[in-house]
Formats: structure tokens, sequence, C-alpha cells
């Protein structure tokens, strides 16, 4: 487990590594027991269902603050993998148990999410590695992903701005704001990572 | 400066191949997700309304009057939550070709959401809903949710506009709702054929009738 925690790509120290990985099977398991345990749960179950309605809200907010858990893994502990992760595997999950093959608001703020986060990440590989190469070349892994998720988010946001009606004003602006982080981290990326000759 | 050089773990080379694959596969999941939901929008603003009214006897129709939460304050811990605003007679088509028609929409059958009941005159219980349905899975910047019951043959179904999740999902609109779905079903060949009224008005924007759509 050590050496799978010692990966540049999953994060700098190992320690801080296993927070992140944390992070994410909370949130993983939130969400799965949120959908599944309410379903062996009896009509007349009321006051347990009115909990377990509470607990939703909570993995809810939560994910709604997946981007900001994920970028602020990035920033702590480099680990560009893992931080795109945090944001955008609940979201995956959830599209699976919903069984949705669409571009829908939510997996568009996902993407622009885990691209921040991923960006971030790359970044703080670079600052973090110390001249070590296995570390610098592990931030083109996540300059590789936090491109992909852009252009995917970047795509789904622009047809949803069509699309869509004015209700999911808000998570279009979130996620035109994540997407404006990611550009930005881009531009440090270029000027932290660009090669040398 | 001068150990620039040292820091340099990868070639111009590399790292045109990090971003060409990031740009790739970019576009490839874009092509692949191809579709967005159908979110049809309201017109204008709905009706202005202040005070919930009491609805109709739970007895008068085969459908559901109002969507009812956990409530101590109440009787058998359960009070009205909100109104049901779109009903289907479903005389000509089946319970499959409704929902067919929200899933065609690109809406998910399976939404994350909060447990409400609706009352069944027949079976004399509350009941969870027959079935679900949501723009998306999460709606976290806000969505169309609907909560469908069948009861005696027909569809009642309760249409809102969610909040964003700030912190929770709340009801923005009914009417916009009740619109989209009227629209959306319009849309696949069924037919608003009036209203009718349930006597459920709601704040912010339910003026107690419920649309009646057929095929």
């Amino acid at each position: 487990m050590t050496g799978t925690l010692d990966s540049p790509q999953l994060g700098h120290r190992s320690g801080r590594t296993l927070v992140g990985f944390v992070v994410l099977s909370v949130l993983t398991a939130g969400l799965l027991s949120a959908e599944f345990v309410p379903r062996v749960v009896d009509d007349e179950g009321r006051f347990l269902l009115w909990v377990l309605n509470g607990f939703a809200g909570v993995v809810l907010f939560s994910v709604l603050l997946a981007p900001v858990f994920g970028v602020t893994y990035g920033l702590w502990n480099g680990g560009p993998v893992l931080a795109a992760a945090v944001p955008t595997v609940p979201v995956l999950v959830g599209h699976m148990i919903a069984a949705q093959p669409v571009a829908t608001a939510d997996l568009s703020f996902a993407l622009a999410g885990g691209g921040a986060a991923a960006v971030v990440g790359a970044v703080q590989t670079v600052r973090l590695s110390d001249g070590d190469g296995r570390a610098v070349r592990a931030s083109l892994v996540g300059l590789a992903i936090a491109i992909a998720t852009t252009v995917m988010a970047g795509v789904f946001l622009w047809r949803l701005l069509v699309t869509a009606g004015p209700h999911v004003t808000v998570g279009l602006w979130s996620t035109g704001a994540l997407l404006a982080l990611t550009l930005g981290g881009l531009a440090v990326f270029a000027v932290v990572a660009g090669p040398r000759e | 400066m001068e150990d620039d050089s040292e820091t340099v773990a990868f070639t111009r080379r590399q790292l045109l191949a990090s971003v060409g694959s990031g740009a790739a596969a970019g576009v490839i999941g874009s092509a692949v997700l191809a579709e967005t939901p159908d979110s049809p929008p309201a017109d204008g603003p709905g009706p202005s309304i202040d005070r919930q009214a009491d609805g109709i006897s739970e007895s008068e129709y085969p459908y559901a009057v109002w969507q009812y939460h956990y409530n101590t304050d109440e009787p058998d811990d359960i009070g009205v939550a909100s109104p049901i605003n779109v009903v289907f007679p479903l005389e000509d088509a089946t319970f499959g070709e409704f929902t067919a028609t929200f899933e065609r929409a690109g809406w998910t059958d399976a939404p994350l959401e909060y447990t409400l009941w609706a009352w069944d005159r027949d079976g004399e219980r509350y009941r969870r809903p027959h079935w679900s349905s949501a723009e998306s899975y999460f709606g976290l910047g806000g969505r169309l949710h609907v909560r469908v019951w069948q009861f005696e043959g027909t569809a009642s179904v309760q249409a809102h506009v969610d909040s964003a999740v700030t912190p929770n999902h709340t009801v923005t609109s009914y009417f916009d709702a009740q619109v989209a779905v009227g629209e959306l079903f319009e849309q696949a060949g069924w037919t608003v054929d009036g209203t009718l009224d349930l006597e459920n008005a709601t704040p912010p924007d339910h003026d107690g009738h419920a649309s009646v759509i057929r095929r």
C-alpha cells in the first residue's frame, strides 16, 4: 500500500495521500449509502427516512463542494490524478446509478472541477518535486487529465448554454468559474514546468 | 537560474504528447456524450401565490392532491409539502409510454432525491413515489424534477424546479416545471387538455390547477 501511496501522481507525501483517499472514499461511500439505504426502509419508517433525507442533503452539499476539496488537496499535496478524482468520481458514480448517458450540468461541473484540481495538482507536483524527474513527468499526466476534462466540460457547457433552461444558471456559472481557474492554472503550469533548452 | 536545466525532466515532445493526448481524450469524450437533457423553458413568471390553500379531498379523484413530508406536528407524523400539478388520465397510453417520454428527453429515472409520500385513496395509506425523474442525478446547479404516483391507472405528478444545492435543494417554482412537463409531452405528440382544479394553490407560484395531459 505504501508503494501505491508513494506515486507522485497521487501525492507528494504518503500520509497526505492517504487523507486524499479517505476523502474520496467517504464521498463515494456516502453517496452509495444515500442512494441504497432508503430502498431497504419500509414506507412506514417515516422518521428513519426523514433522517436519511438529511443525510442525502449532506451528501449533495459535499458533492457540490468536492471541487473545492480536490483543488485544496492538489495545493496541499500535488497528486493531480487523485486531486482530479475527488470531484469527478462521485459524480461519475451518480451518473452510472442514474444510467444517464447524456451530458448533464452535473457532469460538466464535475469535469470542470476535476480539471481545476488536476492542473493545481500538476503545478504543485512540479513545485514539490525538487528536481525529481519521476515527479515532474507525473505532472504531465495531470496536464493531460486537466486538458481532457476541460475540453469535455467546455463542450458540455457550450451545449447546455443553448439547451438548458434558466433554472441551471447557477450551475453553469459555477462551471465557467472552474474552467477559468483551470485556464489560469495551465498558464502557471507553462511558466513553472515549461521545457527549457 | 543556472540550475534550470536540472529541473527539466521532460522534453518538448513529451509535453506535446501530453497536451495532444488530453485534447484527443476530451474530443472523444465530448463526441460520445453528444446529447443534453431536454429542458423546455417556461414562457414567463407564473402567478404570485402567497398562501397555501386547503386542497380538495384526497378521495375526490383517482389522482393524488398533495405530496407529503415527515412532520411531527401533524397526525401520523405526516404533513402537506407540495401540490400535485400535472395529472395523466392514461386512458389511451400505458404507464410505460408515459415514463419513456421523460427517458427519451434524456432525463434519468433514478435521481437522488428526498423521500416524500402521497395518499393512496384505494389502498388507504401513504405511499412513496412509484417513479421519479429529473434532468440530472444530483441537480447540483438546479434541475427540473418530478415524483410520480400511479393510482387506479392514472399518473399523478409533482413537478418542480429544484434550486442549486446551496446548501439544500429548495423549490424555486412549481409553475415553470408544470409548463416544462407540458411542453415535453406536447413535443412527443401528447396534448395538454386543460386543467383540473385540485384547489391546492401553493406559494410561490402554483394556482391550484393541475395540467391534464392525454395522448
